[in-house]
């Protein structure tokens, strides 16, 4: 396996869980744009170009996972909010139980906490 | 109009130009919201100095990746396309795919030479629209030789007239942009095929 394989890999991994960290975002409550990009913005790793969010939230909408309200704000012009649908939270819950087996199972073998490494402290 | 604000428009002028490739009504959806973000950070941010506005640009990354992810699924219309394949399953229409390449990379090369202009503009819709491609491949393929071997062709059919030195260079170029449209197609086709073998 090449390196360049890796990072692909790493880059494909991230994109296809992006739209659920999307989601996981809204589980509770209702945002905006610029509150989401934020959020993810600020968390390293998730995303490198914040721009590319709105695209994705487009598609979301589509896709009937999210509908969004438009609502004024107290500071500047109203802003969309986005809100998970029923089918939203069903995507969310589906992929949140099988990545939780996933990770898990990816952690056993290479996390840094594995049994064996812990024998000797 | 102040400098920041020129940066701004610079910066929404090139997200315009980037988005014809996506139907109407999406690139004007992309474009307001991406105006709105800018709007938004800058009016939430403590100043609005030629650095802020640098740092919100930045972070948003290049129009042309913005418009490349906007470009993903753009022939997908129902959330049913969200449900994973089977694993091992090979999807259906693997050899209709090979046909789509070969129709797209066509479409890219010689497109803009019987439709001027219109049938290169299909070929990236095609290009962007398809699964079949990377990111990577489809900036290749869109940006590099923009126009395939339609800027060439017509020169040589319509720009006889040019004299001395100045149309030796002109050749070059020609022979360049020749060699390099038809090397772009022939690498998008073998990303292409050696994807759906």
């Amino acid at each position: 396996m090449e390196p360049s394989d890796a990072s692909n890999l790493l880059t494909q991994m991230r994109r296809g869980a992006l739209p659920y960290c999307v989601l996981a975002l809204l589980r509770h409550e209702q945002r905006y744009g610029v509150e989401i990009v934020r959020l993810l913005g600020d968390v390293d790793g998730m995303v490198i170009s914040e721009g590319t969010i709105y695209p994705l939230l487009s598609r979301l909408r589509r896709q009937g996972l999210v509908e969004t309200v438009w609502q004024e704000s107290t500071a500047g012009p109203p802003r969309r909010y986005y809100l998970l649908t029923s089918a939203g939270h069903q995507a969310l819950e589906g992929f949140t139980a099988e990545w939780e087996r996933f990770s898990g199972a990816v952690e056993h073998f290479i996390g840094k906490g594995r049994e064996g490494d812990d024998g000797n402290g | 109009m102040t400098e920041t604000d020129e940066l701004i428009e610079e910066y929404v002028g090139r997200l315009e130009a980037a988005a014809r490739v996506l139907p109407a009504d999406r690139r004007t959806e992309l474009v307001e919201e991406i105006r709105d973000h800018i709007a938004t950070v800058l009016a939430q941010s403590p100043d609005r100095d030629e650095a802020a506005v640098r740092t919100v640009l930045d972070r948003l990354g290049t129009p042309e990746e913005i418009v490349q992810e906007a470009c993903v699924g753009l022939s997908e219309a129902s959330p049913a396309r969200e449900q994973p394949v089977t694993p091992g399953q090979a999807p259906p229409g693997a050899r209709r795919a090979g046909g789509f390449a070969i129709v797209t990379v066509s479409l890219l090369l010689i497109g803009g030479v019987v439709l001027p202009g219109l049938g290169w503009l299909v070929g990236v819709m095609l290009l962007c629209a398809s699964a079949r491609w990377t990111l990577r491949d489809k900036l290749i393929g869109a940006l590099v030789f923009p126009g395939g071997l339609g800027f060439p062709i017509f020169y040589l059919l319509f720009a006889k007239g040019g004299s001395g030195s100045s149309s030796g260079v002109a050749a070059t170029l020609v022979l360049v942009v020749l060699a390099g449209s038809i090397g772009s197609a022939a690498y998008l086709l073998h990303r292409a095929l050696r994807t759906a073998a």
